[in-house]
């Protein structure tokens, strides 16, 4: 019997085994499909890229170069990605004068067109509440107002990133892909950020965006003077913020926001210079913050004419 | 008592998990403070370079008023105040433009009980005229209303009022900023009801509101 079975070839054993095997490895395969097409979106230069603070000045180039590459390529837009850095002796703060607005929402529009964001998602990093007069109820503001503004029974409080000095946000992250920098300005690093959104479920001020898909915009759309922590196009699956339009304001200039306000209400500048206008303010008009009993200490200022 | 290494040990070991722990909510908590104090004694090193200058734009340099001209066959044109006013005699008891026959027509005026002639000089009407009698270039308009509005004008020169552009540094580069006639129609200068831009597309706004089978906002383009 036993020669009979060596001379008809393959045993059943074996040929369970190799279909066993077969199997297995077609598993196997379809296991790690996904990572041939991961591939293709991800070179290894980026895989392997570092975190902000660690990357060498050189470094730094390579990787600007890469990103504008790749706008080219994604997009079909010229851009330019500088990483500018705080100046010393500045630290951002900004005031916004809620007597004056009006809700008109020039500055959501201006932050979306700044800051390269989805144009389907009509994403801003601005939200600005409709609440009646005589009362701060911040959790019924209205955003989705409508009509002609500003109504007689109502004002209107534009709210953004608070940069604040002791930010949850920072706190949360798990990989520590966002952090406070010197100017004050809170920063993610877009590359190394994992899309766990635990910053969006900590910040008080829902001022954190996700990128749910990639974000689709029109090449001539597109901002060509962009910074790498601030308004360069978002990879799909991050976290993004406000940035104070930091490659407009560490240049010196003012964000996008202020500049398209139409009634002046916003205010910015230098907290630590005693001539700016922002210290004008805190120190002439009755100023407030937003949730100020949670401690996070924003570098963003309310107030009402007296 | 004889000496027991391992309880010493774990009384040193627990001295230091201690001083650790305190530094560290010390420093999450109180260190923060600190550093901003020590923040305002920063010498702030300001380069001495030029400072940028603020340019004032929107105020008119040469005072017009629009004609209509229909009775006449035309279309309505600019006109300079002066083409008129150097050759007639001002009514100096007219102060409601709603009787002003020609040419100012259409002309509203809600400012108060101000009359025509509060700002406008009946001597030479290619200027203002302060409360004092002093003329004042249309470019100037900023001095005329800040005779009464002293706290607007307070805050436009504070920066806290009024719209601009450019540099939030002057040692880096030059700003523009809006005359009060960009904002403020002066025969009418309550700043005028619109339509707010750029409706939010917030998708949890949208879920609250449909739940979760929202429409999508683009099917119902108009």
């Amino acid at each position: 019997m036993t020669d009979v079975k060596k001379t008809s070839g393959i045993s059943r054993r074996t040929a369970v085994k190799g279909i066993g095997a077969t199997l297995g490895a077609a598993a196997f395969a379809k296991a790690i499909a996904p990572l041939t097409s991961w591939a293709a979106n991800q070179s290894i230069d980026e895989f392997l890229q570092k975190h902000y603070q660690e990357l060498t000045p050189a470094q730094m180039q390579k990787v600007l170069k890469r990103l504008e590459e790749d706008t080219k390529k994604d997009y079909g837009a010229e851009v330019t990605i500088t990483d500018p850095k705080p100046q010393p002796g500045v630290k951002f703060g900004y005031a916004l004068n809620l007597s004056i607005c009006v809700g008109c929402r020039k500055c959501a529009q201006a932050c979306h067109v700044e800051n390269n964001h989805d144009r389907k998602s009509g994403n801003s990093y601005i939200r600005v509440l409709e609440m009646k007069k005589g009362s701060l109820d911040i959790e019924h503001g209205k955003v989705d107002y409508k009509g002609p503004v500003p109504k007689s029974d109502s004002f209107y409080m534009p709210v953004q990133c608070q940069q604040c000095d002791n930010p949850p946000c920072v706190d949360v992250c798990p990989v520590e892909a966002t952090w406070k920098e010197k100017d004050g300005i809170v920063a993610v690093d877009y590359n190394w950020c994992i899309g766990c959104r635990y910053c969006e479920a900590a910040c008080p001020y829902h001022a954190r965006r996700f990128n749910w898909t990639k974000p689709e915009i029109p090449q001539e759309e597109i901002t060509p003077v962009q910074g790498y922590l601030s308004n360069r196009v978002r990879p799909q699956g991050v976290m993004e913020k406000c940035t104070f339009c930091m490659h407009k304001t560490r240049n010196g200039e003012l964000p996008a926001c202020l500049q398209a306000c139409p009634t002046g209400a916003r205010v910015f500048g230098n907290l630590l210079d005693p001539e700016s206008e922002i210290r004008w303010v805190l120190e002439n008009k009755r100023v407030f913050v937003l949730k100020e009993e949670l401690g996070t200490k924003p570098s963003f200022y309310y107030f009402f004419d007296e | 008592m004889k000496p027991r290494p391992l309880l010493i040990a774990a009384i040193l070991g627990f001295a230091v998990v201690l001083c650790l722990a305190s530094w560290w909510i010390y420093q999450r908590s109180f260190a923060s403070f600190e550093e901003a104090v020590s923040h305002r004694q920063v010498q702030i090193a300001l380069d001495t370079g030029e400072a940028h200058p603020v340019t004032i734009q929107g105020a008119p340099t040469t005072p017009t008023v629009l004609a209509d001209l229909s009775q006449s066959g035309r279309a309505p044109t600019e006109v300079a105040c002066t083409t008129c006013h150097s050759t007639r005699t001002p009514q100096l008891a007219q102060r409601d433009s709603v009787q002003l026959d020609e040419f100012h027509q259409g002309l509203q005026k809600q400012h108060g009980t101000l009359s025509c002639l509060s700002c406008h000089n009946a001597d030479n009407y290619d200027t203002l005229r302060l409360a004092d009698g002093t003329p004042v270039a249309f470019e100037n308009t900023m001095q005329l209303c800040a005779q009464c509005h002293g706290p607007q004008f307070r805050d436009y020169t504070n920066g806290s009022h009024g719209g601009m552009n450019g540099y939030w540094d002057l040692k880096r580069g030059p700003r523009t900023r809006n005359a009060c006639n960009v904002c403020h129609d002066p025969h009418s200068p309550a700043y005028p009801q619109l339509i707010p831009v750029f409706p939010p597309k917030d998708v949890q706004l949208r879920k609250q509101k449909y739940g979760d089978s929202y429409p999508d906002p683009d099917q119902h383009a108009h």
